[in-house]
């Protein structure tokens, strides 16, 4: 397994509230020293709760945003210095599909047009070569000619969808990062969407980050998952050892609050307890501690470190004598 | 996959400005349209259109007046002046002038006022602070003050004048463009170029102009009656068009010593201001209505 991408110690702290005099801005960090590999082929999946930190550590993967500390490495290369050459070059290798989908096509444009694009930003063929290639692609996201000089507001949702699939696809990156790609459709749609991801994800060997809250689209496409809470990643290993045997209690809460639609199924629930507490001021030692049913005394003030536990890593004190407690609290 | 068929035809240049809507249109901004089409059209033509040169004397035929009333000669349907001079070929020829100026100072002020307000919201900081202060500062000034020092220390020169009919206004442009600009790199679509690799001369001029356009469309409409009666004020002076060559406020001004005895060598000029930046005001109102999508439905 080679790692395609590498992020290491990867920091990016925010300016909240107003600077006073004297005294320095307050600062959270949205990101706090997170490391992840991305293997070349894998999908990785980064999951968590709306304000986790997980879209701004996709910014920082794509080289979108700087990070505050840390690194990205793509492919051995530095992924910085935004704006210049290097940076320019490295977007025809790592391609975003960003949550809003109608808003990331530009409203007056023929989607024919802006599928056309990235070719010719990067100068890639000749104006008949790039057309061929925007047929070709369009094509094979399932979108029909009569469609190709429509404006996006014209399609539905889905449609947008695969427009902007085909513009990231055209360039045929070796990396997409998709950012709630699925989130604003219907589930009917999801699925589609979903089924022509990992096609084209077969089709041209496509390294894959997925970042979603939606841990039933997650199953679907994930390798790899990284969970991740106020800005760290709290566990991360195989999808199917973390779906069936979550380690980490907060990983076993999110999996918990996923409806089973067979009753006999059902396990029980563990549940955090209350709001995740607000990442200006977050709380010391593990950051989970206040909703966490399992604390005890040494995680108010130590942070755990990611530490490996029944096949992959989790950031907690306790979890691996949670085993034994877990089958305790189902039998009961 | 081989996909034959090639793209459909282009949409229409209307259904892309968003004027695809468009099905009844009021009488009123049909004539002001109208209206609009003839000064263009004596703009571009008034040398061909005008039954005598503009500057031949006829000292035997001085102050002759327009058609209907006693005394008139149909040689000169709108008369002659004090130098015996055709006023239909002086209207043609000072229509020709005021409204060319004015289109140019026009477009030249909004090139100039979007260009800066793009350079201020691309680069912020310390280049949006000057341009945003050139800009409150050309809003604080009384521009018409400002016009008169220039007048009288650098001459009459038709360079100098026309430079003065540019500045007039592009502050309105830049500030417009600045403000859009803003929020329209926070779209979805512009932080899309973005990742895509796109250099910001892709995506301002391919994408973010065409969605910001219309309300410079609308600032034009707007702006141009301002800049006519700006051009027509200092030459109704003496400070604009230098005779031989005339204007429309030039004529308006000459036509001053006159009202008693000659009233038309001021009302054919004033009516001709006055019907052309009437009609431009109302096809600009009209656009406003059909370009500004907050107004729409």
């Amino acid at each position: 397994m080679t790692a395609l991408l590498t992020a290491s110690d990867l920091t990016r702290s925010f300016r909240a509230g107003r600077k006073r005099m004297f005294r320095p801005a307050p600062r959270f960090n949205a990101v706090d020293g997170v490391d992840i590999e991305v293997a070349r082929g894998e999908t990785l999946a980064i999951v968590g709760e709306s304000g986790c930190g997980k879209s701004t550590l996709g910014t920082l993967l794509l080289g979108l945003a700087e990070p505050s500390a840390g690194r990205v490495l793509f492919d051995g290369q530095p992924v910085r210095g935004r704006g210049g050459d290097a940076w320019r070059r490295m977007r025809r290798r790592i391609q975003v599909i960003f949550q809003d989908t109608n808003g990331s096509l530009d409203p007056r444009l023929p989607i024919f047009a802006q599928v056309r694009e990235p070719l010719d930003i990067h100068r890639i063929g000749a104006r008949a070569e790039r057309d061929a290639r925007t047929r070709a692609i369009l094509g094979a996201v399932g979108l029909g000619p009569h469609l190709w000089q429509h404006v996006p507001g014209e399609l539905s949702g889905g449609q947008q969808q695969r427009v902007v699939i085909a513009r990231a696809a055209i360039l045929e990156p070796e990396m997409i990062v998709c950012d709630e790609p699925v989130s604003a459709l219907d589930v009917s749609i999801q699925a589609q969407v979903l089924r022509l991801l990992r096609q084209l994800q077969r089709d041209m060997g496509l390294t894959m980050v997925f970042i979603s809250h939606d841990l039933a689209v997650v199953r679907h496409v994930a390798d790899r998952v990284a969970v991740m809470y106020l800005g760290r990643i709290v566990e991360t290993g195989s999808a199917e050892r973390v779906f069936q045997a979550p380690q980490h209690p907060y990983t076993q809460a999110l999996l918990a609050a996923v409806p089973v639609p067979d009753p006999a199924r059902r396990t029980a629930r563990v549940l955090a307890t209350g709001e995740p507490p607000s990442p200006m001021n977050p709380p010391p030692g593990c950051r989970f501690h206040p909703r966490c049913p399992h604390a005890v005394p040494r995680c108010r003030s130590e942070v755990p470190a990611l530490r490996p536990i029944a096949g992959r890593e989790t950031a907690c004190h306790v979890a691996g004598a949670l085993d034994a407690e877990i089958t305790r609290i189902a039998a009961e | 996959m081989t996909i034959a068929a090639a793209p459909a035809p282009s949409r229409p240049l209307t259904h892309r400005l968003g004027l695809g809507g468009l099905r009844r249109v009021p009488a009123v901004v049909l004539i002001a349209f109208a209206v609009l089409a003839l000064a263009l059209v004596v703009t571009l033509f008034a040398q061909f259109m005008m039954p005598y040169d503009y500057d031949a004397m006829n000292l035997r035929a001085r102050l002759t007046p327009p058609l209907p009333w006693e005394g008139s000669n149909p040689a000169h349907p709108l008369g002659t002046d004090k130098l015996g001079r055709d006023v239909l070929s002086r209207l043609l020829i000072a229509t020709q002038t005021s409204i060319a100026l004015a289109l140019l100072g026009t477009i030249i002020g909004a090139v100039l006022g979007t260009v800066l307000g793009f350079l201020a919201a691309h680069f912020r900081g310390i280049v949006d602070e000057v341009i945003s202060a050139l800009v409150d500062f050309q809003a604080a000034m009384p521009y018409f003050i400002i016009a008169l020092a220039v007048l009288a220390f650098m001459g009459n020169s038709i360079v100098v004048f026309l430079f003065l009919m540019a500045i007039y206004g592009w502050e309105k442009y830049a500030r417009i463009t600045r403000g859009l600009v803003l929020s329209a790199r926070e779209e979805g679509y512009a932080r899309a170029q973005h990742a895509l690799g796109a250099g910001p001369l892709r995506t301002y001029g391919i994408h973010i102009l065409p969605n910001i356009v219309s309300p410079l469309i609308v600032q034009l409409t707007v702006n141009f009656p301002d800049t006519i009666l700006f051009e027509t004020s200092l030459s109704f002076l003496g400070l604009g068009v230098r005779p031989p060559l005339t204007s429309l406020g030039q004529m308006l001004g000459d036509g001053r010593d006159y009202l008693v005895t000659a009233w038309w060598l001021a009302v054919v000029p004033g009516l001709t201001i006055f019907l052309v930046t009437l009609a431009m005001s109302i096809v600009g109102d009209f656009l406003r209505t059909h370009l500004d999508p907050s107004l729409q439905d």
